[in-house]
């Protein structure tokens, strides 16, 4: 069983209690108005304060990173379908490209050949061709 | 020669003799409410607070004291609601900075310049701490103030029954505390 403690670790100020004697009149005086602990004021100013440095630091933190989603093109993730005719469509132009002749790969390469036949004899081609 | 409580309480219901009443009254019962309201809140700083508001509520309840319940259990009861209140505020108040009554009271023991206890009488503090609410009130009331398990159950309104249980429980959670190391 533990033994009666009697000496105290707890300490206060000098006189302590003779000060506190001369505060009870002002206490009788002022008993109208409630007084609220130091401790407690202190700990709202610092919750007040706390409160605005972080609003602060969140408004910091993250308008710039809205900001910059907000002026950025619209992106969105292909799908597997999307992203696979997206390659099949390069693939194949590229693979035309190399097998197709280019002479008549296009419409003014067929009509620039028909008119030189209409215009030239089959003599002045083959000189030419000859050059 | 000491004032009964008796002559304090005649004191006190007469209008013309009220202040006089109220100051004897705190004459008589100052060191002992606040030593009751240092045990609970622990810093002196913070007890200093509580006893002034303390003196507040008896100052403006003098006219509602019947003399029904002893005018010690009364004042102590107010002591240790007031003291009960103020820890509920400063969890209020620094709600993200401190979680619970037990780190707020732990906290306000390393940082109290009046509390000159050696290692054993911090880590028996610590103890005491960490015990729940009622145990903490009834082990610093018995073990300290040496109150009557009757005074006490009347203070805190209990029966005496769970008071001795409590103040049981209280010794060997403590014992234990300390046998850690």
């Amino acid at each position: 069983m533990m033994r009666k403690k009697t000496n105290n670790s707890f300490k206060i100020p000098d006189n302590y209690f003779e000060d506190f004697k001369q505060r009870i009149p002002q206490i009788i005086s002022d008993n109208k108005k409630e007084i609220k602990p130091r401790s407690n004021k202190l700990s709202i100013y610092y919750a007040v304060a706390a409160s605005i440095i972080l609003l602060i630091v969140s408004a910091i933190t993250f308008l710039p990173i809205l900001n910059e989603q907000k002026n950025s093109p619209i992106q969105y993730e292909l799908s597997d379908a999307e992203y696979y005719d997206i390659e099949m469509d390069d693939l194949y132009f590229a693979y035309n490209d190399e097998i197709i002749p280019k002479e008549i790969s296009t419409v003014e390469d067929e009509d620039m050949v028909n008119y030189l036949a209409d215009e030239m004899d089959l003599d002045e081609i083959l000189l030419l061709s000859n050059e | 020669m000491e004032i009964s409580e008796k002559d304090i309480i005649a004191l006190i219901q007469n209008s013309n003799s009220k202040e006089k009443g109220f100051n004897l009254l705190l004459e008589k019962y100052q060191e002992r409410l606040y030593w009751n309201i240092r045990r609970i809140v622990v810093a002196h700083d913070d007890a200093d607070d509580v006893l002034q508001n303390t003196c507040i509520k008896i100052w403006r309840g003098l006219d509602k004291f019947r003399a029904e319940s002893g005018l010690f259990t009364w004042l102590y009861r107010i002591s240790v609601n007031e003291s009960l209140q103020h820890i509920k505020q400063n969890k209020k108040h620094t709600l993200f900075l401190q979680d619970d009554t037990q780190t707020l009271l732990l906290d306000k023991l390393e940082s109290d310049v009046f509390f000159e206890g050696d290692e054993i009488e911090r880590k028996l503090q610590e103890a005491i701490i960490k015990l729940p609410k009622k145990q903490r009130l009834v082990f610093n009331m018995k073990y300290y103030e040496d109150l009557k398990y009757d005074q006490i159950s009347e203070i805190l309104g209990t029966s005496v029954g769970a008071l001795k249980a409590s103040y049981h429980l209280a010794i060997k959670k403590i014992e234990v505390f300390l046998k850690e190391d």
